[in-house]
């Protein structure tokens, strides 16, 4: 507790001095993360492959490009994200300045998550640095490898009392959640969710949570199977299942749901080979306790494909899973993990009432060759996004804001979103001494004629 | 649970989709138009009768800017929902990116008793025009508000999708155990941790419109009379009981003098020589804030005002002289008709001691040197920030209102509003077609593909940043 009150402080006494406010000063510490991200390249996948059995292309495409992405955003927009914005004035503030001014908000909390451990601690990071902030870092404890580099990595190439990283498990974190921060941003599950922002509301902090939940997947009959297949099977088996916009379930007609599974069936073979245990590119499972907790979620249903498991090594193989039923345990929890259940609906209404009774996913997935289905889809539900006729790719969009809807989360952030979320936006009127016979209007006494 | 069967009927009836269609969400904007116009008498009596609000006051902030608000709001409505197409940098030129306006659900609106027309409206107004249904809580404390609102708004709304719900604080403690999609809170911090808490149970996001102590910063150049006008009329307008009003003064020891003599000939200005006989100075809204108030007036010295009736309610339009930061006026935010000056060395001193306290609603400035504003502007923090006059700042529809620390979370106003009560979706739309770009993403994993892909998608920085 004497740790953390430690850290914070310093970390705010650092961001008292002024010393982040400086577009330079901010630029600065970008570039040196830019730096970081190259020059430890190696090290970074390394720690990711250690964590998550993740191999070097893939772990880069996910967790690399990106984050030199949102830097190389970052870096060129912030003189015009942190400018102040004029604003349409009316008759009696017309000869005065108005305008809104992006403020930092002080010391902010990031919680990273285990799955995407590099990523999920860099992307809020860049955004809470480029507003302005101190930013007390806290990675997940279950990804210790990448938890550990982030921890000597940061502190040799950005300022280290501004950006200090906080390494622990829960007591670290639940005394972390005493101290109080300006914003915290919390990637994880809606459980942990719930706990982190009644730990915000002792000290009015707001937050940003991104949580899960059951992203689900409609086929349409009407669509090209082998392609929306491909996509869904990429989407569903990346990181081993373990994405929290990945399609958690599929719904479609029971007409189509044994060629659906032919599709993915092929596809897994063109992904993986013949002996998916021996790919390079298929990754494991986190730890054993998810290992179990997803076998667990196998017992009674009927599998189509897959279905192996090897506890030693937490591999469990791409498996499909028909004719669920929607009250099994499958269907309660968000999987996380590779095990796609295909649940039939007998028309697109039925599937929009299955996803209308259930918790409001982070993503929504529909496949169609039917334009108007589509949009019917979106506007009779509601998620954190969307994407049409493929997977993920919503949150690739860098001028989409990223984040959930009721339990899927609150808050978003991405590119500009970042930066917006973890400003302040201070409404400014600057007025003229003078000019004061415009103001008798409004003054006492008052009648009738003043009105 | 006693409003557990409200609120599943509201969300029976959001779910059936009524309150989606921009012709419907119009349809109940025009009704509280109506409800404004035809009831705008009752709403002056009501206001009147619970805290003696001048008809003047009330007509314009409960009356004309709720108006405004609700015209900015129907003006712009379309607008406001159509989908917002972005920049499609990293997709194909055959998709479509856009970011969807989802109403939340079913939303709860807390609103306060110093505006309770007005800030129980400019929610609503936006909530409605999101497409959400509302729960309408209106404060216990105004009793004729609060009877004219359950009693008459209900007949110009659509039953069905909105109710307005009278409960004491045990009752909003029942209420808040239901799960809703968001929640609107205009009040003090202290309910405002307990709302958030209570929301918190089911992740349920919150705007929270608090309050603070707004510092008022005089400097030794400005007009000393044209200062002192604008800052009467925001301390004393609604009695004081405005979470925006200037709380306290912060000036040098000379210019007290000069502000003391400027605003003892304002007040009698606006008020004439015997305030409680004016017809354009209200009391105060509850016998607890009544005695509340009463007591904050032995910090300092009362050089103007000071007199009080228990019977009216009524505190003089009051300023105290030589207040020291120890003083218990100085440790919570007053509310009420008192002005209590804190003498300072300089602006420096002044920024200082701003900074070293929480964050508040506004910060106010006062100085024709253009600089000495923009220093205190830049030095300091606060919701929003206002030179050289009071409580302006908020009629600008286009401006977000709202706090930052303990001041609140959140803002709205014009389509800040709208905005606060909907979902922003981000939502991509596909081609179907195209299959080999794709290629590049989809095991088995090469050094070739990584090549590709990291060729074609990444960001590079556009010539060199001047600033470095």
């Amino acid at each position: 507790m004497e740790r953390m009150q430690q850290v914070v402080g310093r970390a705010r006494a650092a961001f008292n001095s002024g010393r982040c406010r400086s577009l330079e000063f901010r630029l600065q510490q970008l570039k040196a993360l830019e730096q970081m991200v190259q020059e430890k390249e190696k090290e970074i996948l390394a720690a990711i492959k250690a964590d998550l059995h993740k191999c070097g292309p893939n772990a880069y495409n996910h967790e690399i490009l990106g984050v030199l992405g949102e830097l190389a955003l970052a870096m060129d927009k912030l003189p015009s994200w942190a400018a102040p914005q004029p604003v349409k004035k009316n008759l009696l503030t017309m000869r005065d300045e108005v305008y809104v001014c992006p403020e930092p908000l002080g010391v902010v909390l990031i919680i990273g998550a285990w799955n995407y451990p590099f990523v999920l601690v860099m992307q809020p990071l860049i955004g809470a640095i480029a507003a302005g902030n101190a930013v007390v870092v806290k990675p997940s404890e279950i990804s210790e490898n990448t938890a550990q580099l982030v921890a000597d990595l940061l502190p040799q190439y950005l300022d280290r009392e501004l950006y200090p990283v906080v390494t622990g498990g829960v007591p670290e974190t639940t005394a972390l959640l005493t101290q109080r921060f300006d914003h915290i941003l919390y990637t994880g599950n809606s459980t942990v969710g719930k706990i982190v922002m009644a730990a915000a509301a002792k000290h009015l902090t707001p937050v940003t949570l991104e949580l899960g939940g059951k992203s689900p997947c409609y086929i349409d009959k009407d669509c090209d199977l082998a392609v929306a297949c491909r996509r869904i099977t990429w989407g569903k088996y990346m990181n081993c299942g373990q994405t929290c916009i990945a399609p958690d379930y599929i719904l479609c007609d029971p007409s189509i749901q044994s060629k659906v599974v032919e599709n993915i069936k092929a596809t897994l073979q063109e992904f993986y080979g013949e002996d998916v245990k021996s790919s390079p590119d298929y990754e494991r499972i986190v730890n054993k306790r998810h290992f179990k907790r997803i076998v667990g979620l196998l017992e009674g249903q009927k599998i189509a494909h897959g279905g192996q498991t090897d506890e030693a090594s937490c591999f469990i193989a791409p498996t499909i899973l028909t004719d669920v039923s929607p009250e099994s345990k499958v269907m309660e929890e968000e999987i996380f993990g590779p095990v796609l259940p295909i649940l039939t609906v007998k028309s697109v209404d039925e599937a929009i009432e299955f996803i209308n009774r259930r918790e409001k996913p982070l993503a929504l997935y529909v496949f169609s060759n039917d334009k108007k289905l589509i949009k019917r889809v979106i506007s009779e539900t509601s998620s954190g996004g969307v994407t049409a006729n493929d997977v993920f790719m919503h949150a690739l969009v860098p001028d989409l804001p990223f984040g959930g809807v009721g339990n899927s989360g609150m808050g978003a952030y991405h590119g500009k979103y970042s930066f917006e979320t973890f400003s302040h936006h201070r409404a400014c009127l600057i007025k003229d001494l003078k000019m004061e016979v415009v103001n008798k209007l409004r003054y006492p006494p008052g009648s009738q004629k003043k009105v | 649970n006693p409003y557990a069967g409200l609120v599943s009927c509201l969300r029976a009836a959001w779910l059936c989709g009524k309150t989606r269609p921009m012709e419907y969400r119009v349809a109940q904007l025009e009704a509280l138009g109506r409800f404004l116009d035809e009831k705008k008498q009752e709403i002056l009596e009501a206001t009147s009768s619970d805290m003696g609000k001048p008809s003047f006051e009330a007509e314009f902030s409960e009356i004309i800017l709720c108006k405004s608000e609700l015209h900015e709001t129907l003006n712009n409505l379309s607008r406001w929902m159509k989908d917002e197409h972005v920049d499609k940098n990293s997709v194909t030129r055959w998709d479509s990116a856009f970011i969807r306006k989802d109403p939340y659900g079913v939303v709860l609106i807390i609103a306060p008793w110093n505006y309770p027309v007005n800030l129980l409206l400019g929610p609503l107004i936006g909530a409605i025009a999101a497409g959400n249904c509302v729960i309408i809580k209106p404060s216990e404390m105004t009793k004729n508000t609060e009877r004219l609102v359950a009693e008459a708004l209900p007949s110009y709304l659509d039953k069905d999708c909105f109710a307005v719900v009278t409960a004491g604080v045990q009752e909003t403690t029942r209420l808040l155990e239901n799960k809703f999609d968001y929640i609107f809170f205009t009040g003090s911090p202290s309910v405002g941790r307990i709302i958030m808490t209570a929301a918190a149970k089911h992740l349920t996001p919150v705007t929270l419109e608090l309050g603070g102590k707004n510092p008022c910063y005089v400097s030794d150049t400005c007009d000393v009379q044209n200062v002192a006008r604008r800052v009467a009329w925001g301390r004393f307008f609604n009695a004081g009981q405005t979470c925006i009003a200037p709380d306290y003064v912060l000036c040098s020891l000379e210019m007290q003098e000069k502000l003391l003599l400027a605003l003892s000939k304002t007040i009698t200005d606006f008020y004439g020589s015997n305030p409680q006989k004016s017809h354009d100075f209200g009391r105060i809204a509850g016998e607890k804030h009544f005695q509340r108030l009463q007591e904050l007036l032995c910090s300092g010295q009362v050089v103007i005002g000071g007199e009080t009736d228990e019977a009216e309610r009524y505190i003089a339009p009051t300023v105290l002289a030589d207040v020291h930061p120890s003083d218990p006026i100085m440790q919570e935010e007053i509310f009420g008709p008192i002005l209590p000056i804190v003498p300072v060395a300089n602006m420096d001193e002044a920024i200082d001691f701003i900074n070293s306290r929480e964050r508040p609603l506004v910060v106010y400035a006062f100085s024709s040197n253009n600089k000495v504003v923009n220093q205190v502007l830049e030095r300091t923090s606060s919701g929003g920030f206002c030179g050289n006059d009071t409580l302006m700042h908020v009629t600008l529809t286009s401006l977000p209102f709202g706090g930052v620390g303990s001041s609140g979370l959140g803002m709205y106003h014009g389509k800040f509003t709208f905005n606060t009560f909907s979902h922003h979706r981000g939502c991509l739309h596909r081609y179907m077609g195209r299959e080999t770009i794709n290629a590049l993403r989809y095991p088995p994993y090469t050094q070739q593909k990584l090549g590709l892909v990291r060729a074609a998608s990444e960001v590079k920085r556009k010539g060199a940043c001047t600033l470095l």
